[in-house]
């Protein structure tokens, strides 16, 4: 039995507006010590997806109003209140994108590492707080002892991230969710914090789901992709499916936005035409076809569905079981192979 | 970067000849690049609009900064329009016996006071000193106060430190204390009395213009004008001033509700405004001796009072929410 | 920190010299209505004589710049010279009447405490609801009452409106402070004082918790599972708490010399309606005495209050990040 398996997850939010569907209809399956990355635009639904996984959703705004979130064989949408709080932070723990805001400027760094515990594994002040300089030595934060008691602005963002890293593994969580976990910080420490989190799962045994818009994260760190568009799931595999034969117009527009060093000729940035969709007007059809360079009439009149293509490897795209297609993406794109 | 995991083998591409479209025909030009689909590109992006336009809009939506703005405009048209409706002159004694004290009847609709004045007439009269006051007074911090908050935020250094700490001279009195004071050495009069309220109330301004300076001075459009060679008061008045009206235009309204609440307060205590001219705060010290017979002397004018400033501090508020660029439709 | 109090204390000196200046050009004569020599002598004669020998006492006939220092370094050493009318020094007169601004002002203080911090929290935990509404409406026009007009309100209603309707068994004093003084004479004024803080107090708890509860370190509570009421109360409040506080803090200065009117409509024997009374009676001495002690206390008060805020957000306690 799958860790975690999530069934047609949906969850909107209702503004003046209109309903915004943020996450429409996304599957996908997690096991033990795997990571996932789920990889898209802002506005694509990655954090929404996350943050249902959850039960964040802030109720009246946002609801989940379908679908199913299986963690160890019970739906967690189906949990009551306490048991949903006996879950976060114990058995599913999340690290967000600034560090800086999500800790709280008042506390002290060690107090709010021992604060999970304390409420789940029963810990007294004193056990928490030695848990918590643990914790911080183990995520590599020198002086640890000294350290915890200060505050977080008195932490570099590096080091701030890691507390958060701390604080997250702190109950030994089965899965641990990470929510663009580098994006905020210098490019020489996000390298770190992805060793960082490596090294920790090698160690602690859990499982990430590594949400990123930065596909050189995803190549080093996940085992399976999945990309999401317009709240929808485009495509889901291995990371050697999408990143060696990737079936749907939009991984092939992500693949080939990277600025690249390799083509000596022309080296033009070759981004993808348009603006991510309004959720609230998500377009017809294929919610990519007014960005797809190979749109036709049907993507605009029909919703492709996620059809497996290859085994363990599915795509949203009317076109994907297409050989033709696929080669012909590929020849239009020059520098890529085509297996 | 993992981006070298693709392969570059040019030559062996099947594409080297130039890139397909969809059907396989060699696209010739950027033009056939771009989306099949006909204006699909442009889906859902909102229309930009101003600052004012969006706060307009908002503003009307807010029910309660309309009715405030309603009342206002009807007590201006009320009080200004009195000479030619009010049953009675403010100052006229309703006949020559002793009449005195008379409780609400359909001949006088708020009752008479001690000499037998009509009071509804006289709330009604009030009101023009009251709104005078709360303007002009108002009108007197803003000069004052933009000019100090211009000179303070805009060139810094030492002329904002003079200002500031004048202001904070001004802060360190107590509001009501100072403005007994200051109409004391005035004398107590109709004109001294908003001159008083204006001139406590520049500081406030002054700092809150100087704060909405500073913040737009950051701005690059500030850099990109002055390196276009705009002098300091074209800055001034193009760039800096459209951006940091708006807190002034909020507080300025509220200010007005204060100043009309101290104008009464200074009546009442009498340094304010001196008979015959009614003013709704006088008549609340003329009341207070006869709170026991006479309840309604001192329930009309106060209530007036409070009318009139909630209507204000509601356009105020109103205003608040509509010009504040941090709240998304 | 250290130097940040020691700067906060330097700060304070150009405005206590400015306030002193402003107070002393009171003395120029001409400027205050009433020759200040008739006004010290009251109903006696002025002879030639008499009026050489107090503006002597008062240096008056010296040099401006020479009669500023004499008069600060006075009240610097506490002189604050001698009422006109009454002949006791200022420094006794005020020295008697302080306690009882005191005792209204920390009533009124609780009070703001107690119902606006509560209903704050209230109103935006429970944003939208009856309550939020409520508390809502109720400030804004709160916050548009004259206080004196409240005062006159409440000494109608629970003064004389109740005790007729009890046929005179209950009814709240409402002039002075009882003798000796006593909780239930305070009860009025120290509602009527306190009502327009405790809006603005309300306003102010609603709006940073508001502010609070949107923050991301919530988001992080939540997620490690921490219960609601935790999560509001420990997380939310402690940031939200502490402008509210310093709100707090700078109107118990303001209260403390500034509650003229309430004095005035209850008759309370506090500073604000002595120097009132001194205006009337043109009685300048205690009116430039009492405003400096005020404006001093004021002072007092604020710093503090800044050195609290220093003391309560670590952000400003301990300095920057260290890598």
């Amino acid at each position: 039995m799958a860790l975690l398996e999530v069934n047609n997850l949906k969850t909107q939010f209702f503004t003046r507006d209109g309903v915004v569907k943020a996450v429409d209809g996304v599957s996908f399956i997690l096991n033990e010590g795997q990571t996932l990355a789920i990889v898209g635009e802002s506005g694509s639904g990655k954090s929404v997806t996350a943050l249902s996984l959850m039960r964040l959703i802030q109720e009246p705004q946002g609801r989940i109003v379908d679908g199913e979130v299986i963690l160890s064989g019970k739906d967690v949408l189906k949990l009551n209140d306490s048991q949903v709080r006996a879950m976060r932070g114990n058995r599913i723990a999340m690290i967000f994108q600034d560090p800086m805001t999500s800790l709280n400027p008042v506390f002290r760094v060690g107090f709010q590492i021992g604060e999970a515990l304390r409420v789940h594994k029963g810990m007294n002040r004193e056990q928490a707080a030695q848990r918590a300089v643990e914790m911080l030595e183990l995520v590599g934060i020198p002086n640890a002892a000294h350290r915890a008691k200060d505050y977080p602005h008195q932490f570099s963002g590096g080091m701030r991230q890691r507390a958060m890293i701390a604080m997250a593994l702190a109950c030994d969580p089965d899965i641990l969710i990470a929510d663009e976990p580098t994006t905020a910080l210098d490019v020489t420490i996000q390298a770190q914090i992805l060793e960082l989190m490596l090294e920790m799962q090698q160690r602690t045994g859990a499982a990430i789901i590594m949400i990123t818009h930065d596909l050189g994260v995803v190549a080093d760190m996940a085992d399976d992709v999945m990309v999401m568009y317009g709240g929808r799931q485009v495509e889901y595999g291995t990371a050697d499916h999408v990143f060696y034969n990737p079936l749907h117009p939009y991984t092939w527009g992500l693949l080939d936005s990277l600025p690249r060093h390799d083509i000596s000729e022309k080296g033009e940035l070759c981004p993808i035409q348009g603006q991510p969709p309004s959720l609230i007007d998500i377009p017809s059809g294929c919610a990519f076809h007014p960005r797809c360079p190979h749109a036709r009439e049907i993507c605009r009149t029909s919703v492709p569905d996620l059809k497996e293509i290859e085994p363990g490897h599915r795509s949203a795209c009317h076109f994907s079981s297409d050989p033709r297609f696929r080669r012909t993406i590929a020849a239009s794109q020059p520098g890529r192979e085509v297996r | 970067m993992s981006a070298d995991r693709h392969h570059t083998e040019d030559e062996q591409d099947p594409a080297s000849q130039g890139p397909l479209d969809v059907e396989g025909h060699p696209i010739r030009d950027e033009a056939q690049r771009a989306p099949v689909l006909p204006g699909a590109a442009e889906v859902a992006q909102r229309p930009s609009r101003t600052l004012w336009g969006d706060a307009f809009i908002r503003l009307r939506k807010n029910k309660l900064a309309i009715a405030g703005l309603v009342w206002v405009v009807f007590v201006v048209v009320v009080t200004l329009s009195a000479d030619l409706w009010v049953p009675r002159y403010f100052a006229d004694p309703v006949s020559t016996e002793f009449a005195g004290l008379e409780s609400p009847s359909a001949d006088h609709p708020f009752g008479t006071d001690r000499i037998g004045r009509d009071v509804f007439s006289r709330v009604i009269y009030g009101a023009r000193v009251s709104l005078a006051v709360g303007i002009l007074a108002v009108s007197i911090s803003v000069l004052i106060g933009l000019i100090m908050g211009a000179l303070s935020g805009y060139y810094g250094g030492l002329l904002d430190a003079f200002v500031m700490r004048t202001a904070d001279i001004f802060f360190a009195f107590p509001y009501v204390l100072f403005a007994i004071v200051l109409l004391a050495i005035l004398g107590p009069s109709y004109r001294n009395v908003f001159i008083a309220i204006g001139i406590l109330g520049w500081p406030s301004i002054a700092r809150v213009f100087r704060s909405s300076i500073l913040s737009v001075k950051e701005n690059e459009y500030v850099d990109a004008a002055r390196a276009m060679g705009a002098s300091d008061l074209r800055i001034m008045t193009r760039h800096i001033l459209p951006n940091a009206i708006a807190p002034i235009i909020v507080y300025g309204t509220m200010s007005i509700g204060g100043a009309i609440i101290t104008e009464a307060a200074l009546s009442y205590l009498g340094m304010g405004v001196q008979p015959p001219t009614p003013s709704w705060g006088m008549m609340l010290s003329e009341a207070k001796a006869l709170m026991g017979p006479a309840p309604w002397l001192t329930i009309y004018p106060g209530f007036a009072i409070l009318t009139t400033v909630l209507a204000f501090v509601l356009m105020g508020d109103g205003l608040r929410d509509a010009l504040d660029v941090k709240m998304k439709d | 920190m250290l130097k940040y109090v020691v700067r906060r204390v330097l700060q304070m000196i150009p405005v206590f010299l400015g306030v002193t200046l402003l107070l002393f050009m009171l003395r120029i004569p001409g400027f205050l209505p009433g020759d200040p020599i008739q006004l010290i002598v009251g109903e006696r004669e002025l002879t030639p004589a008499l009026r050489k020998q107090i503006e002597e006492k008062n240096r008056l006939n010296d040099p401006l710049p020479e009669q500023y220092v004499w008069y600060v370094s006075n009240i610097v050493q506490g002189d604050l010279g001698d009422s006109y009318q009454k002949g006791r020094p200022v420094a006794d007169i005020l020295t008697d009447k302080f306690p009882n601004s005191f005792r209204l002002a920390f009533a009124a203080i609780i009070v703001e405490i107690v119902i606006g911090i509560l209903a704050g929290i209230i109103s935006a935990v429970k944003q939208y609801s009856f309550w939020d509404v409520l508390v809502t409406l109720s400030t804004s026009i709160l916050v548009s009452v004259p206080v004196f007009w409240l005062g006159l309100l409440l000494q109608m209603f629970f003064g004389i409106q109740v005790r007729e309707w009890t046929g005179g068994a209950f009814s709240l004093p409402i002039t002075g402070m009882g003798d000796p003084p006593d909780l239930v004479h305070i009860i009025l004024p120290a509602i009527t004082l306190a009502s327009v803080s405790t809006a603005y107090v309300a306003r102010i708890m609603r709006s940073q918790m508001l502010e609070a509860m949107s923050q991301d370190y919530i988001r992080t509570a939540k997620a490690k599972g921490l219960t609601e009421r935790v999560v509001v109360f420990r997380h939310a409040l402690k940031n939200a708490l502490i402008p509210v506080v310093t709100f707090i803090g700078i109107d118990l200065g303001f209260l403390m010399g500034g509650a003229i009117l309430t004095e005035s409509v209850f008759q309370w024997p506090g500073v604000g309606r002595e120097i009132y009374l001194a205006v009337l009676q043109r009685d300048w001495p205690v009116v430039m005495g009492g405003v400096i002690v005020i404006v001093l206390i004021v002072m007092l008060v604020n710093l503090i209050v800044d050195i609290s805020y220093a003391i309560l957000d670590p952000r400003i306690r301990y300095g920057g990040a260290a890598e």
